[in-house]
């Protein structure tokens, strides 16, 4: 692969660009069981299912 | 000779018992030195027991002269997350607000270790409350961010930090750590040792700290895949105290596990591709041909798809609430290392009930297709991590791989495995299997680590 001038200044401005991004701020716990619950929702669940405490061998 | 000692293994250090090279005492006086010196270097120490351990020490000694013999346990020194109750001293659970605790009462395990002859040198560091409220910084604790050996740059995971620094440095020959979700695998990855979560109430958690009742397990964390299945040996068993307890044993028999050619490995290969950090997939990739080499055969497959990830939290943290519901109503919450626990653990108890039996309800779907899956194959490996450890000033916003939550949810045995070193640091292979499959597990990573040597790698102490 050929590097030209041009594409390897593109290429460190892109990565500089992105090392000054901050994260994303992570969500408030509150959020997050939010989230959470709303994510376990989409789970089909049958009516018959009982809650698991018990584990089988 | 001396660095040797620090790094034996537990059937090395029996041999030199045998030979009379050493004496207990004078074993664990070394390890205790070791650990009061280097252990506060890591923020891996909670308390230092030595005074005690050499007093058992010479009683294991005299017994030894008599040619009394209690198993491979007997005058090995070991230390203990500091989650585990020791009657008479200091739990501190890794949190301010319980810096002063004291039971009258020992851990099942911890009593079930001084049965064997095996000596409690010290309790090590732990994150917080184990990180029930949601850590996001290595210092969620009250000893200071847990340093990894192989660099103190790094972290050594979490939360039984002590553990995994303390046996990766030298410090103890083993430790017992615990996990809800990780807890025991990560720190063994990050640190480059051998860590087993077993079963879900294969060990008793009488005397040991409640996170979440239907997630926690207490197990070995050691220099082999051997050594852990001689601890587990040892911990293991039926305890009427605790109400999750299996009522079964483990009884370390490798000479019976099954024909590795016989065994079906499920493996994802996203897990080993766009999954693992670029800097670990050589080690990653090696590691399976090693596994490839031993018969194993190896299949791609795919987990169940569930949310895992959002189902463990929200069930651990419901749980864990509920646990400090008096430390969040007295607001001593708010003590706690990283504020961002005490958040979560107020959140915690905000959770609908309806929201909690959901998950458990589709947990129950969870275990039912991981049953499914085992049909079909006998243990499925991954990534312990999917890179090294992360820098201690980094938020731990790294992402775990699947079968970390997923094996938790379905009560099943995992270990993890040193596999080789990326950007300095270790990283590791997880296996996990059917519940009380542990013996098998351990046959397949004791063969591998006979056919390698990143267990036996030392850092730089």
């Amino acid at each position: 692969m050929k590097f030209t001038r041009r594409t390897l200044l593109g290429s460190v401005a892109g990565a500089a660009a992105l090392a000054q991004t901050p994260p994303p701020p992570s969500p408030e716990p509150a959020d997050q069981n939010k989230v959470n619950a709303d994510a376990i929702a989409k789970v089909a669940l049958p009516q018959s299912t009982e809650p698991a405490f018990a584990f089988r061998a | 000779m001396a660095d040797d000692l620090f790094f034996a293994t537990i059937p090395e250090l029996n041999a030199k018992f045998k030979t009379r090279e050493i004496s207990a005492v004078e074993l664990t006086k070394l390890f205790s030195q070791r650990l009061e010196t280097l252990g506060p270097q890591y923020n891996a120490l909670a308390l230092a027991l030595t005074k005690d351990a050499l007093k058992k020490a010479k009683d294991v000694d005299a017994d030894i002269k008599r040619e009394r013999f209690r198993g491979p346990l007997q005058g090995i020194p070991f230390g203990a997350k500091d989650l585990l109750s020791y009657a008479k001293y200091p739990t501190t659970w890794g949190a301010k607000p319980y810096a002063t605790q004291v039971f009258d009462y020992t851990a099942t395990a911890l009593a079930k270790l001084d049965k064997t002859g095996a000596l409690l040198i010290g309790k090590l560091a732990m994150v917080e409350l184990a990180g029930g409220g949601g850590y996001r910084i290595a210092g969620a604790s009250m000893f200071g961010p847990g340093l990894n050996p192989w660099n103190k740059d790094y972290w050594s995971g979490g939360s039984s930090s002590g553990p995994g620094s303390a046996v990766a440095a030298g410090l103890v020959p083993f430790a017992l750590g615990s996990e809800t979700s990780g807890s025991i695998i990560t720190p063994s990855a990050f640190c480059g040792v051998t860590g087993l979560r077993p079963t879900y109430g294969l060990v008793s958690r009488y005397g040991a700290m409640p996170l979440a009742w239907t997630l926690d397990k207490i197990g070995p964390m050691c220099r082999s895949a051997e050594d852990c299945g001689m601890v587990l040996d040892a911990i293991s068993g039926g305890d009427s105290k605790d109400p999750g307890s299996a009522k079964k044993t483990f009884y370390y028999t490798p000479e019976y596990h099954r024909d590795f050619k016989a065994l079906r490995i499920g493996f994802a290969a996203a897990d080993f591709s766009e999954g693992a950090d670029p800097a670990a997939r050589p080690a990653f990739e090696q590691a399976l041909s090693v596994l490839r080499g031993m018969g194993l055969n190896l299949v791609e497959t795919k987990l169940p798809e569930f949310p895992y990830g959002a189902l463990v939290n929200l069930i651990s943290h419901t749980e864990g609430a509920s646990v400090f519901e008096p430390l969040i109503v007295s607001g001593q919450v708010d003590e706690l290392a990283d504020p961002k626990q005490a958040v979560g653990l107020r959140a915690g108890l905000q959770i609908p009930a309806r929201d909690y039996l959901r998950a458990q309800r589709v947990r129950t779907l969870v275990q039912d297709s991981f049953h499914k899956l085992f049909a079909d194959l006998d243990v499925l490996v991954a990534p312990a991590r999917y890179g090294p450890a992360s820098r201690i000033s980094e938020p731990l916003d790294a992402g775990m791989p699947p079968l970390i939550p997923a094996g938790n949810l379905a009560g099943l045995p995992a270990l993890s495995f040193p596999c080789g070193f990326a950007n300095g640091l270790p990283v590791a292979l997880q296996i996990c299997g059917l519940p009380f499959s542990e013996n098998q597990l351990i046959a397949i990573a004791r063969e591998y680590q006979t056919r390698t040597d990143w267990h036996r790698r030392r850092p730089p102490v």
